[in-house]
């Protein structure tokens, strides 16, 4: 059993109908229930009425919830890209295959250059990310890099690409604490459409990685959808139903939700549902009251307005001062980015907005590994 | 003959099978489970099982009750 | 419902071990002034689950035949490892029960704690986990511990039976909290066993969503053990439907500030 077996008992067409067809009385039910929320509750908190009519209510809950989980604590984190290299054909992203640049491994050494010009900025919660390129991007170099980066790291998080369980539990002797593996897209069809070649075109892979992660014994693992692809209705109702499998499953394993968003831009990839600032906010709220375990991330994809204006919402993790470009904390501008940062401010505006709000940003995020090498555990056997 | 039913001595005039020996005693068969030396004889071996000399047999009964 | 599969449960069933049953009570059978008015109690609750325990006989001493007239009111047997203080001897008893009612039913209840009779954790998990492995359906009698729910459900246990409170105690769901918790986490049925002292205390646990209770002291020790039974399975029955309804709830309060205040004005056009 996978989350793949789980995902056969939906009907993922029905899923618009069922989030359009909420009423507000749906709503409301959704926000009075004291125990678990079903996902019918969830697909009203994220319908068109729910925000129209009901979302300062969601803020205001959502608020309360992570208030009452988290305090009052962000975690601050840094992503470092190691690599631009990609074999995926992906047709919404820059590091595709399809795309002629520069492409770049960084070197151990440049890696080294990377992490003392991340140290330099305050970060011990690092973020490594790297396009998918078994050849000269696979397991070698992730066992070369991990003992590089571990010393600058208090908490190591990766998003690369889909590794085998056995991976990542050699990962996790390396210092390896959290791993985050993006659904892109829950719908098979339009998941066809977008992901036109390399490894990644193989969706139930990529759909069972949360299950290696969670049989390796990772201590966090991050889902997600990538928000304008498809209809975000499905996407977040498929979102929804992997954070309740995942809960259920490997209840031993943290969880992180981000939410990565397509904006419509010229000459670009054109969002199949743009997914506005206002629905957004809507859909985080919502996320809170529906698991308020829950770790939420929000990049520098995202402008300084709206992540000031959502922090307080439930987000728990953020990154400020980023480059998405490999090695551009060292030397700027020497290869292409894989996105645009929005929010530009520097870590220290970006704190100091942090603080007027009555936030901490919590920089030295610990790892609660204790034991470099601890067995794999796995759900009943 | 001599055997122990539940510790207690008892004695058999003849040899009997298990089952021959529960019904003498009129023992309800329902609800109910021999050991011999901590093993479980199987309701089917109730018939082959012959009683022998010094044997300590152990009966169960599902009763009313639990805990407290 | 979007789920394919999902139950249609407009019966409102419940499943144990694949087997279906309407009544939401198991009742223990122990302390009952006569087999008659254990029988009767049990018809006018409309009970068709009981546990019992296993003895050695004493040969001398007549007691009530239990079994034949339970198995007229069609009551399935859920055989338990009471007085076993640990794993050997609660093996030992599940395979005796087996043996003796020909059911893979067994409750596994272990208590070396003389005083409160409180289930010991340890045993109790090695117990299910050799159990389960022999084929068992195994119902675990725990403390309200959500971990220990986990991995007992992670052995394969076909449900598990948190205490409320100390058995015979009468004290109520004195272990609400962990019930929550339990209740929002199982993957199997949930049943609150030991503690419940009054009808209105059986409505409270299927209020917090629990799936079954099981009743015994407060039944067997009323003055009118039957109309109590009756009492019983009226207040199970609000209660289920209370929880089925979903309880409205206490208002929330929290303060947006006024610049988060016009972000959301602007979101909610």
């Amino acid at each position: 059993m996978s989350f793949y077996h789980e995902m056969q008992r939906y009907d993922l067409e029905g899923f618009s109908q069922l989030v359009e067809s909420r009423t507000p009385r749906d709503v409301e039910r959704a926000l009075s229930r004291t125990g678990t929320l079903e996902l019918e509750d969830f697909a009203a908190l994220i319908s068109e009425s729910a925000r129209r009519q009901y979302l300062k209510v969601m803020a205001q809950q959502a608020m309360q919830l992570t208030r009452r989980r988290f305090g009052r604590c962000v975690n601050m984190y840094l992503p470092l890209y190691l690599s631009n290299l990609c074999t995926n054909k992906c047709a919404y992203c820059g590091f595709s295959a399809f795309n002629k640049f520069k492409r770049v491994v960084l070197s151990l050494e440049e890696i080294k250059e990377e992490c003392e010009a991340m140290r330099r900025l305050g970060y011990e919660n690092l973020l490594l990310v790297a396009g998918e390129s078994e050849r000269r991007c696979g397991m070698p170099y992730y066992r070369q890099v991990l003992p590089v980066v571990k010393p600058y790291a208090s908490y190591l998080q990766m998003e690369v690409q889909p590794l085998e369980t056995a991976d990542y539990a050699e990962l996790k002797t390396l210092g390896l604490d959290a791993v985050s593996v993006y659904q892109e897209t829950y719908h098979p069809g339009r998941y066809a459409q977008m992901h036109l070649g390399g490894r990644k075109a193989d969706m139930r892979y990529r759909l069972e990685t949360p299950d290696r992660l969670g049989q390796a014994g990772i201590d966090k693992v991050g889902l997600g959808a990538l928000l304008g692809l498809y209809d975000w209705r499905v996407d977040l109702l498929a979102l929804a139903l992997h954070i309740r499998y995942m809960r259920s499953t490997y209840w031993r394993t943290n969880l992180s939700v981000s939410f990565p968003r397509i904006r419509p831009a010229e000459g670009g990839f054109q969002p199949y549902l743009p997914v506005s600032d206002g629905k957004l906010t809507q859909l985080i709220c919502a996320l809170r009251i529906f698991d308020p375990e829950l770790d939420l991330t929000i990049s520098t994809r995202e402008s300084a307005h709206f992540r000031d204006a959502v922090l307080p919402l439930g987000i728990t993790a953020l990154s400020a001062g980023s480059s998405t470009e490999p090695g551009g904390y060292a030397h700027r501008g020497q290869y292409l980015e894989q996105w645009t940062v929005n929010d530009d401010r520097s870590v220290d505006e970006v704190v100091a907005v942090m603080e007027k709000q009555g936030f901490e940003a919590v920089f030295h995020n610990a790892s609660t590994t204790y034991f470099k090498s601890t067995a794999p555990r796995t759900a009943a056997s | 003959m001599e055997i122990y039913v539940n510790g207690k001595a008892r004695q058999l005039e003849r040899p009997l099978s298990l089952r021959d020996f529960l019904r003498a005693e009129q023992h309800p068969e329902e609800g109910c489970a021999v050991a011999v030396a901590e093993q479980i004889i199987p309701r089917t071996d109730w018939d082959k099982l012959e009683l022998k000399e010094g044997m300590r047999i152990e009966i169960f009964t599902m009763v009313a009750g639990g805990s407290r | 419902m979007t789920a394919k599969s999902e139950t249609a449960d407009r019966e409102d069933k419940l499943i144990l071990a694949g087997q279906e049953f309407t009544s939401r009570i198991i009742i223990g059978t122990g302390k009952y002034e006569s087999g008659q008015v254990l029988v009767d109690s049990c018809r006018s609750c409309g009970a068709q689950i009981a546990t019992m325990a296993i003895r050695r006989v004493d040969s001398e001493r007549h007691t009530d035949e239990i079994v034949p007239p339970l198995k007229d009111l069609c009551i399935t047997f859920m055989p338990n490892t009471s007085g076993a203080r640990d794993v050997r001897e609660a093996v030992f008893a599940a395979r005796l029960a087996r043996e003796a009612l020909g059911t893979d039913w067994v409750k596994v209840e272990i208590h070396p704690d003389v005083r409160y009779l409180l289930p010991d954790p340890v045993e109790t998990y090695e117990a299910c986990k050799i159990l389960c492995k022999e084929g068992f359906k195994v119902f675990p009698y725990i403390n309200a511990d959500p971990v220990l729910a986990r991995r007992l459900e992670e052995l394969g246990v076909q449900a598990v039976m948190p205490l409320g409170a100390p058995i015979g105690s009468a004290q109520g769901l004195k272990t609400r909290a962990m019930l929550e918790i339990i209740i929002s986490q199982s993957k199997v049925p949930v049943i609150v066993d030991a503690g419940i002292g009054a009808p209105s205390e059986a409505a409270q646990a299927f209020e917090l969503g629990a799936d079954a209770v099981m009743v015994n002291t407060a039944i067997a020790a009323a003055s009118d053990p039957v109309m109590m039974s009756e009492a019983f399975a009226l207040a199970c029955q609000a209660g289920r439907l209370a929880y089925r309804a979903g309880l409205a709830s206490r208002s929330q309060s929290a303060r947006a500030s006024s610049p988060l205040e016009a972000f959301l004005d602007e979101a909610m056009q």
